[in-house]
C-alpha cells in the first residue's frame, strides 16, 4: 500500500517591533527576566490597551510579500484561557478579521517548483516563559516576552513532503527577514513552527486523522519530527495496533519521538469573543501603498537583477541573496565602488573567511562598506596586491582603519614599475641558476619558488601579475 | 471631599475593586480622573467589581457603573447620577468591570456640583452647545424589552475575561494549601471571589462557549449594533427614560438621573442635558 502524508503548518513569528503590542515595553529579546514588563503586560487592571501602529504595519508587510490580501478592516479577539504564563488570562489575537488572508509563497525543491497556499496571517501577543526550577521546586515566571507582538502563518494543507516544509520555512525566513518584519531566529524562538500531519492512502480524498507537532526548534528538528510522525502514522494504518488520535503532540529533539501533550490543549474552548475595548483599525488603500514603498528590494528580484544586468553567477547571487544582511553590504559596497564582480569575490571569499575566524556568519558580519569599498579599489587599482589586500581588510575589519592612509603610512604601495620588477627579476634568476636550469629542462613548477623569490625582493609589493610576465620574459632568454 | 469608588486607583494605596481577590492589591500608578481633582479623594468601597446594590451612598462620588446599581441607590437616596458619553472620561487606573459600558460618573446632590466635577474629569469640552431650548420626549427606544438581557449577556461576556487575571500567581489574593496549579486556581477563585463574581465568569464562560456564541452573545452584540443606529436625536433633544432602562450604558450615551427621571441625549451631548436641568 502506498502512502501520502498531509501537512498544514503554523508559523509563528516575532515582529520586530520596538515595543509590545499593547504597551509601551521593550520587546527586545535577551533582558534580564521580568525587566521588560510593566503594569500592562503583567496582567494588572487599569491599563486600557493602545495599538502599536507599526505591528500592524509590519502585518501588512507580511500579507505583502506573501501576495496576501489584506483587510480593509482589521480587529483583535480574546481567546480565553488559564496558564500562568499568560497574564490577563487571554490572548488578544485575531479570529474574526485577521489582517490577512489568502496569500501564496512559492518554494522550490528538488522536485521541481510548487505553490504553497495560506488560509491566513493573524497578530497576536506572545506569552511570557515559564522555568522550572527542580532546586527550588518552584516554577517561576518570566514576562519579558508576555505582548511581544507575532505573527501566526497559518497555510492550507499542501505539503507532502518534509523537504517542501524546509523550503518553505527557508523561504519564509527570506521573505520576512529581507522585509524587515522579523528576524526569524529559530534559536531564538523568534519563529516557530508546528506541524499539522495526516496520512492517507495515495489517491484517497479523505483526509487521515490529524496530530498537531509542537516543540521543534531547528529545520532538521522539524523534518526529523515529520518523518517519526508520518512512520508512526503509517505503522498504525497498517499494522492496527495503535489507535490514531486527534491530539497534540510534544517532539522530544533528544529521544527523537513525539509525545501525546493530553490535557492542556485537547477539547479546549477558547471562547473567543471581539475584544470590547480595542478599535478595529481600518486599513485604507494608502496605507497600504505607503508600506509597500517602505519595503526593500525582495530577494527574488535582488538576484534576477544580479544575475541579469549585473552579469554575477548564479551560486554568488545565491549566496548574497540568502541573507539580508550580505545584500545590504553587497548594496552599500556596491554604491562606493561600483564593481559588482569584485565586490561580490571580495565578500564571499574574503570577508566571510575573516569573518568565520571571528565566528560571524552571513548574518552577523559586520564592516565599514566605505572603507570595505575602498580596499577594493585599491587592489583593483593595482596600487596595493590581493595579499597586502587580505592583510588590510583584517585591519578594517578588526579596528576601522582607513585603507588608504594606512597603506601610505606602512608604505605598502605596490610597485608597478617595470625597471623595478625587471631589477628584482634579474637578481633572483643569478641567485637561483639551479632553478633556471629546471626551468630550462621544462619544469614550468618552479616558476612558483622563483616568483616568491622577486616578491621578497621586494617587500611583497609588487603586481604578481607584471612579476611573472617578466619572469617569463627573462627566463625565455 | 470627594469619595471614589475603591476601582478608581491611587498610587501607593488599597484599591480593591470591593472584592477579596484584591485586598492586598496596591495600586502601581494613579488614575488619570484621581490626578485632575484638587485634593485627594476618600475611598469608598461599593460593591465587588459594581456587581451588586452598594449601600448608603457617600457624595459626591465618582464611580463605575455599568448594572446600574448606583443610578437606583442614588435615586432612592434623592441623589442625581451623571453618567458621561462612553470614552470622555479616561478609563485608565480604572479597574475594569466591563469594558465596552465602564464610564466612570459621578453621584452628587444636585446637577449643577454633579457638572462641576464632571467638568473637572472629562478629556475636552461639550462637543454641540444647543442653540435652542432642548426638546424633550419620553418615547420607547427601540428594542427597549431585550436591554436587561443584553447588557446581562455583554457585560457578564467581558467580566468573565477582565477577572480571569486574578488567578493567584502574580498579585491579589493566593489561597493557602493548594498541591498544583489546578488547585491553586481553583481554591483561589473559589476562596478570593465573591458569588456575584462568580456567577458573571460562569455566565459569561455560557455565553461565550461555542455552543451558545450566537445564541447569546453575537446575538446580543448585533441587537445592540441595531438599537445605536435606530436610535435617532432628530426629533428630539432629550430622552425621558426610566430610571432603570440601560440605553444609556448600552449605547454609550450621556445620561443624568435626576427626580426620578433618567435624562440621555445623543452621544457628546452633555450639554442638552445641562440646558434640560436649568445650567
Amino acid at each position: 500500500m502506498k502512502y501520502e502524508v498531509v501537512m498544514g503548518l503554523e508559523v509563528h513569528v516575532e515582529l520586530a517591533t520596538e515595543s509590545k503590542l499593547f504597551c509601551a515595553c521593550s520587546a527586545k529579546f535577551g533582558a534580564e527576566p521580568n525587566e521588560n514588563v510593566c503594569p500592562a503586560c503583567a496582567g494588572m487592571p487599569g491599563m486600557p490597551a493602545v495599538t502599536n501602529k507599526r505591528a500592524i504595519e509590519l502585518g501588512i508587510a507580511a500579507g505583502l510579500v506573501t501576495n496576501s490580501e489584506i483587510a480593509r478592516v482589521t480587529a483583535f479577539d480574546k481567546k480565553n484561557y488559564f496558564y500562568p504564563d499568560l497574564p490577563t488570562g487571554y490572548q488578544i489575537t485575531q479570529l474574526f478579521a485577521p489582517i490577512c488572508r489568502n496569500g501564496s509563497v512559492e518554494i522550490e525543491t528538488a522536485a521541481g517548483k510548487k505553490t504553497i497556499t495560506l488560509k491566513q496571517i493573524h497578530i497576536e501577543q506572545d506569552a511570557g516563559k515559564l522555568v522550572h526550577d527542580v532546586c527550588a521546586g518552584a516554577s517561576l515566571a518570566d514576562f519579558n516576552r508576555a505582548g511581544v507582538p507575532l505573527i501566526e502563518i497559518v497555510s492550507n494543507p499542501d505539503f507532502r513532503a518534509a523537504e517542501e516544509v524546509v523550503a518553505y520555512l527557508e523561504k519564509l525566513r527570506s521573505l520576512l527577514s529581507f522585509a524587515g518584519i522579523s528576524d526569524c531566529k529559530m534559536q531564538e524562538g523568534s519563529m516557530r513552527c508546528d506541524v499539522n500531519l495526516s496520512v492517507r492512502e495515495t489517491g484517497a480524498k479523505e483526509y487521515g486523522v490529524r496530530t498537531e507537532i509542537k516543540n521543534m526548534n531547528s529545520l532538521k528538528a522539524i523534518a526529523a519530527a515529520i518523518e517519526f510522525e508520518a512512520q508512526r502514522h503509517i505503522g498504525a494504518l497498517e499494522t492496527g495496533c495503535e489507535e490514531l488520535v486527534q491530539e497534540t503532540r510534544r517532539w522530544d529533539d533528544a529521544l527523537g519521538e513525539t509525545f501525546s501533550m493530553r490535557g492542556k490543549e485537547d477539547a479546549a474552548d477558547y471562547r473567543y469573543f471581539p475584544d470590547p475595548e480595542i478599535p478595529p483599525v481600518p486599513v485604507g488603500e494608502d496605507w497600504i501603498e505607503a508600506v509597500r514603498q517602505s519595503l526593500p528590494e525582495p530577494a527574488e528580484t535582488k538576484y534576477e537583477r544580479m544575475t541579469g544586468t549585473l552579469g554575477l553567477p548564479e551560486t554568488d547571487a545565491r549566496i548574497i541573496t540568502g541573507s539580508k544582511n550580505l545584500s545590504e553590504l553587497f548594496d552599500k559596497t556596491l554604491e562606493c565602488y561600483n564593481n559588482p564582480r569584485e565586490v561580490v569575490n571580495w565578500i564571499i571569499v574574503e570577508l566571510l573567511a575573516i569573518a568565520k575566524g571571528d565566528n560571524k556568519g552571513e548574518d552577523d558580519v559586520r564592516i565599514d562598506c566605505e572603507k570595505f569599498a575602498k580596499l577594493i579599489e585599491l587592489v583593483d587599482s593595482k596600487t596595493v596586491n590581493r595579499n597586502t589586500g587580505k592583510k588590510i581588510l583584517l585591519k578594517v575589519f578588526e579596528g576601522g582603519v582607513d585603507p588608504a592612509a594606512y597603506v601610505e603610512e606602512n608604505k605598502l604601495g605596490m610597485v608597478s614599475d617595470a625597471g623595478a620588477i625587471d631589477d628584482a627579476v634579474r637578481e633572483a634568476l643569478a641567485e637561483n641558476d639551479k632553478s633556471v636550469a629546471e626551468y630550462r629542462d621544462g619544469n614550468q613548477k618552479v616558476i612558483g619558488f622563483l616568483m616568491g623569490q622577486v616578491m621578497r625582493k621586494m617587500g611583497g609589493k609588487a603586481d604578481p601579475k607584471a612579476v611573472s610576465e617578466r619572469l617569463v620574459y627573462w627566463l625565455g632568454r | 471631599m470627594i469619595y471614589a469608588d475603591d476601582s478608581i486607583m491611587r498610587k501607593g494605596f488599597p484599591a480593591t475593586a470591593g472584592s477579596k481577590m484584591l485586598e492586598n492589591f496596591i495600586a502601581p500608578f494613579t488614575a488619570e480622573v484621581l490626578t485632575r481633582l484638587d485634593e485627594p479623594a476618600e475611598r469608598a468601597v461599593l460593591s465587588e467589581f459594581g456587581l451588586s446594590a452598594p449601600g448608603e451612598l457617600p457624595s459626591p462620588l465618582l464611580c463605575n457603573d455599568v448594572f446600574g446599581h448606583v443610578r437606583r441607590q442614588a435615586a432612592k437616596q434623592g441623589l442625581c447620577y451623571l453618567r458621561p458619553t462612553y470614552g470622555t472620561v479616561s478609563r485608565y487606573g480604572l479597574i475594569p468591570t466591563a469594558c465596552s459600558m465602564d464610564q466612570i460618573g459621578v453621584a452628587a446632590k444636585t446637577p449643577s456640583e454633579a457638572f462641576a466635577l464632571l467638568d473637572k474629569i472629562r478629556c475636552g469640552d461639550d462637543c454641540r452647545p444647543p442653540a435652542a431650548p432642548p426638546r424633550r420626549a419620553a418615547v420607547t427606544p427601540p428594542y427597549a424589552d431585550v436591554y436587561d438581557s443584553v447588557l446581562h449577556i455583554l457585560a457578564y461576556a467581558e467580566i468573565s475575561a477582565n477577572i480571569s487575571r486574578y488567578d493567584g500567581v502574580k498579585f491579589g489574593f493566593r489561597a493557602e494549601g493548594y498541591t498544583d496549579l489546578d488547585s491553586l486556581y481553583t481554591k483561589t477563585r473559589t476562596e478570593g471571589f465573591g458569588l456575584e463574581a462568580k456567577l458573571s465568569a460562569m455566565m459569561g464562560c455560557l455565553v461565550l462557549s461555542r455552543e451558545y456564541y450566537e445564541i447569546y452573545y453575537e446575538k446580543a452584540l448585533k441587537i445592540r449594533a441595531a438599537v445605536k443606529s435606530a436610535l435617532s436625536f432628530d426629533e428630539y433633544d432629550i430622552l425621558e427614560l426610566p430610571v432603570e432602562s440601560h440605553l444609556a450604558v448600552l449605547c454609550g450615551l450621556p445620561s443624568l438621573t435626576v427626580d426620578g427621571v433618567q435624562l440621555a441625549a445623543d452621544a457628546g451631548g452633555e450639554a442638552w442635558l445641562r440646558k434640560a436641568v436649568g445650567l
